[in-house]
């Protein structure tokens, strides 16, 4: 090899660096998926790409169109018998679901059953009586439902410009319901407590907030609620009420009185509900599981597929 | 003879070359400073880049597959029916901060209603389960989006659905990924142009909600970094989740091309136009302020409608105002600026918060 020769086997890679150094001293790297940054920024150039998806999962919403024609038979069949009775016939001969009357759970009976039982007793029509609810939840639903926490907390808003009361549990900010108070107003809790155990139900505590001196009252435990529906100065009011050994008192412990005379428990009827004739129904898909997160056991895990609706039934027009 | 001639010029032009190279090779390196990272490196980087794009669209998949199962169960548990959340014009103070719903027939203590007394069967049909399934579909989508670390936009499908189920996402957008010159840097995004004029700036940290595609006309977007500038005096900083809609996008919205789909969960166009911007006519962009660029949406740091407390709207709208936005009185998350129809009366009677005008 001459020395020329060497001298440019020398000056090739000296070359290829230099090359390398002043394309790096110019604009960022281009091409089909990059493009140029804007001067002095951190960012050598972008990538794109499509983020189009597909997802499968096997089942058929024609289900729905199912749930309805039988929801058709039960309600043609309620016209000569109870809806119950017509579930019943439904479910022996449905080979594809399995329909009930209602089926909340947890927190959600807890607030849906105390709102229902206040809206009765709200829409009741009847006057000078009692709307009484047992305090009821079951040592199977407790252990089947439960959620990580051992009480439902209630909380209660009045809006008296909007004639309603906002009610929700406190654990599980996303189960609210609201009550049309219709104007009426009276002693009304401000929170409710649920406390259970796995056993079962271990206390229940109603608590009030008198707006007027800001003082704090309550009941409790007690077994049940009972609110007194009576007319004060020409309007209607409910009070939430205790029973004191067969005499009615109020949050503040003052016992009801009608004349200065105090009212015995005994001396009340129980107010009659106007049925709405609107039913609550669980339809759930026979072998068919779904993994799914609620809300109401925090858990993801694999479930049964329930389609959750209320229809109005007429009621039974006796001849 | 003659051969041996030019090797006598060759062999000093080579020594020349040498030493002119050698010499400019001298200054580029003394300018660079000493190497800090090894050859190859950045294209490393660009196939780190590809494998993250890659996890993002695995990731993406998966999100799909377990949204798709999660709006099934969901969607039976509220009857082949779904919540939409819109931007309710509230009757009171209190409804303003309730969360808002609509659906056909209503709820009975947590069901939703099939068939009512009148007789009305309309509660239900399958045009409504299906956009039920879709939306509530995109809502589980959206939270698994939102959890990952790229910058996934949300709101960026357009869905068709198929018997069997499929679903299938088609992206109005890519997925853009930053290739950084170096990582430990932050990638500190100055707005992009976008052919309307307007400037870029998704994805801006503490600025842009991760996912929402932010976009603001020059004015308005020095403006926000005005209210950052306040927010940061407050301790907290605010992050735009709404800014700039095309008019193609304002229609899409309307005309329920949209996950919300609109369309199916209010037929009827007058009751519709109380809850969307009607898109068509002349004077759209008076009516609808996001058309304009100069209107955002925005909230205090990782807040929603539903999170924020009337304490957090009163200190964004101190934040807001003293920096030179109007807000609109229905939408307390809802700001103006620069010319708007709303800016301009609010302007005019010397305040900062402004109902229809």
């Amino acid at each position: 090899m001459e020395t020329r020769d060497l001298v440019l086997l020398m000056t090739i890679p000296i070359i290829l660096i230099s090359l390398i150094i002043y394309t790096d001293t110019g604009p960022a790297i281009t091409g089909t998926v990059v493009h140029e940054p804007a001067k002095e920024s951190n960012i050598l150039g972008t990538y794109s790409i499509n983020p189009s998806f597909k997802a499968k999962e096997n089942y058929d919403l024609t289900d729905y169109n199912k749930i309805r024609n039988s929801f058709d038979i039960i309600s043609n069949c309620a016209q000569s018998k109870d809806v119950q009775s017509c579930i019943n016939d439904i479910n022996a001969n449905d080979n594809f679901f399995t329909w009930s009357l209602g089926c909340d759970k947890g927190a959600e009976k807890v607030l849906y059953g105390f709102a229902e039982f206040l809206q009765q007793c709200i829409d009741s029509e009847e006057n000078n009586c009692l709307c009484r609810k047992k305090i009821d939840i079951t040592k199977e639903d407790i252990q089947s439902h439960i959620a990580p926490y051992n009480e439902y907390r209630i909380s209660l808003t009045e809006n008296a410009a909007l004639k309603r009361i906002y009610m929700s549990i406190q654990e599980f900010p996303s189960l609210s319901y609201s009550v049309k108070t219709r104007g009426i107003s009276g002693w009304m809790p401000k929170i409710v407590t649920l406390g259970y155990s796995l056993d079962g139900l271990t206390s229940y505590n109603i608590f009030f907030i008198n707006e007027i001196g800001d003082t704090k009252y309550s009941f409790g435990p007690i077994r049940q609620v009972i609110i007194y529906k009576h007319n004060l100065n020409g309007a209607q009011v409910i009070d939430f009420v205790d029973d004191d050994a067969g005499i009615l008192i109020y949050p503040n412990r003052k016992p009801v009185t009608e004349n200065d005379k105090q009212i015995e428990t005994a001396s009340l009827k129980e107010c009659q509900t106007k049925p709405d004739n609107i039913y609550k129904f669980c339809v759930t898909k026979k072998d068919y599981k779904i993994m799914a997160y609620d809300k109401i056991d925090g858990q993801v895990k694999e479930r049964n597929f329930t389609v959750k609706f209320a229809a109005y039934i007429p009621p039974v027009i006796n001849p | 003879m003659k051969k041996k001639k030019s090797s006598l010029f060759f062999m000093p032009l080579i020594v020349i070359i040498l030493i002119i190279v050698l010499v400019n090779l001298y200054i580029v390196l003394l300018e660079k400073g000493p190497f800090t990272k090894p050859i190859g490196s950045r294209q490393f980087d660009l196939f780190k880049v590809y494998l993250e794009a890659e996890k993002s669209l695995l990731f993406i998949d998966q999100s799909a597959k377990y949204s798709l199962q999660q709006a099934i169960y969901e969607l039976g548990q509220k009857g082949g029916s779904s919540e939409i959340d819109i931007d309710e014009t509230p009757d009171s103070e209190y409804e303003l901060y309730e969360t808002p719903f609509y659906s056909r027939c209503g709820k009975y203590y947590g069901y939703f209603i099939w068939y009512k007394e009148n007789g009305q069967n309309e509660c239900i049909d399958e045009n409504r389960i299906q956009s039920s399934l879709i939306y509530i579909f995109k809502i589980n989508l959206d939270k698994y989006l939102e959890r990952h670390p790229t910058n996934i936009p949300q709101n960026n499908y357009n869905y068709e659905i198929k018997n069997g189920i499929e679903i299938i996402g088609k992206a109005k957008e890519s997925l853009r990924l930053d290739i950084l010159k170096d990582e430990n840097k932050p990638s500190a995004k100055e707005p992009i142009k976008t052919s309307e004029g307007l400037g870029d700036f998704t994805g801006k940290e503490k600025l842009c909600r991760k996912g929402k595609k932010c976009i603001l006309a020059s004015e308005a977007y020095n403006l926000l970094e005005k209210s950052q500038e306040k927010a940061a005096e407050k301790g907290t900083w605010i992050e735009v989740t709404d800014g700039y809609r095309s008019k193609e996008e304002q229609i899409a919205i309307w005309e329920g091309n949209t996950a919300d789909n609109f369309k199916v969960a209010i037929p009827n166009e007058s009751l519709r136009k109380k809850f969307v911007c009607y898109p068509y006519g002349n004077d759209v962009e008076q009516r609808c302020p996001h058309l304009t660029g100069n209107a955002v949406d925005v909230f205090l740091e990782g807040k929603t409608k539903h999170t924020m407390s009337v304490a957090d709207f009163k200190l964004l709208y101190s934040i807001m105002s003293s920096a030179g936005w109007v807000r609109y009185t229905k939408e307390p998350w809802h700001f103006e600026c620069c010319g708007t129809k709303r800016f301009e009366a609010a302007k005019a009677k010397g305040v900062t918060e402004i109902g229809e005008v």
